[in-house]
């Protein structure tokens, strides 16, 4: 009786041991939960600069409003998603600023290098604007989107216009995001 | 006189008979013992952290940042075969919205020999990667994140 309980107090003692072995090396897998952050910039950029024919022939004999469209788009590039504005501003007028609209900015002034004191106002307009509001949405840098930009000359300024040939204005376009 | 003999034969035999008794009792009996090391591995932290430096969509080419520091070990002579949830694409989605999600990848080094848990750990470094075509038309988001669960076979 006595080597048969010795046998079995050496049994247990050995799976015991074997038993907490396992528990503190369990065999199989080890974890580590890895976090990966990242920001992506709010960016714009232009994609292509925006011009218009030279010279814009204004008849003032039209009895409808002039509309000019762009030689060349002014096109933009935002990243996804980014609600950007655009602000003219006009070298020879009192535009300073302005958010372009599909409504179109007024207080633009083509003058006369000969003759300065001559000017004929003109609406800027951005007709790509996402609400009417002057708010664009950028598709990503990837995708350019088109401003849509063109020149108005109401008939009214049109028929009172001195006849120059060397009417201008300089634009500035900012891209607020 | 007589009595003090009488008790000295009489401790004799008693002294012979429980040595006989041992005598006659005594048995062998061998041990074995076995044991088993587990080849085991395991990471120097349970987290580990990857940051992107801002990201400037308008740029090109992939984009890509790694641990730093994470070290691993495993008993003597196992190199662990490899780790799950590494391969395949993964998610990046904006804390603020959801919707917004960027996939990546995740790449390892060479996994190699451990050579025990008394010795300094083996480096390893994860590198997630984002591919420009992913990355030029995501929605600007400054909170962009995602967690995978790296494990270890061996």
């Amino acid at each position: 009786v006595k080597k048969y309980l010795w046998f079995i107090a050496v049994f247990v003692a050995t799976s015991m041991i074997t038993g907490t072995a396992f528990a503190a090396t369990p065999s199989g897998f080890s974890n580590t939960t890895l976090t990966v952050n990242a920001e992506v910039l709010g960016m714009c950029k232009e994609y292509q600069h925006g011009s218009f024919p030279s010279p814009l022939t204004i008849d003032p004999l039209s009895a409808t409003d002039l509309n000019f469209l762009p030689s060349a788009d002014e096109l933009v590039t935002c990243a996804n998603g980014t609600v950007y504005t655009v602000k003219v501003s006009s070298a020879n007028g009192t535009a300073l600023d302005q958010t372009c609209t599909s409504g179109g900015v007024s207080g633009m002034s083509l003058k006369s290098a000969s003759w300065p004191s001559d000017t004929v106002a003109y609406t800027f307009i951005c007709a790509g604007d996402t609400d009417g509001a002057g708010h664009f949405t950028g598709a990503g840098l990837i995708t350019a989107k088109a401003l849509g930009i063109s020149i108005r000359v109401l008939a009214a300024n049109a028929q009172t216009a001195l006849a120059h040939a060397d009417y201008s204005d300089t634009v500035t376009l900012t891209i607020s995001y | 006189m007589k009595k003090s003999l009488v008790v000295l034969a009489a401790m004799v035999m008693v002294f012979a008979m429980v040595s006989g008794a041992y005598a006659a009792a005594q048995q062998s009996n061998t041990v074995t013992v076995n044991a088993t090391i587990s080849g085991v591995c395991s990471f120097s932290t349970g987290t580990s952290t990857i940051t992107f430096p801002a990201i400037d969509p308008s740029d090109t080419g992939e984009k890509t940042a790694a641990t730093a520091g994470l070290t691993y070990k495993c008993t003597n002579g196992t190199t662990p075969a490899s780790l799950t949830n590494l391969a395949g694409s993964h998610t990046l989605a904006s804390t603020a919205t959801p919707a917004d999600t960027m996939v990546y990848t995740l790449t390892s080094s060479a996994l190699t020999a451990g050579t025990g848990f008394a010795a300094a750990g083996t480096a390893i470094t994860i590198t997630a990667h984002i591919a420009d075509t992913v990355y030029q038309v995501a929605p600007a988001h400054a909170d962009y994140t995602g967690t995978v669960v790296l494990t270890f076979a061996y």
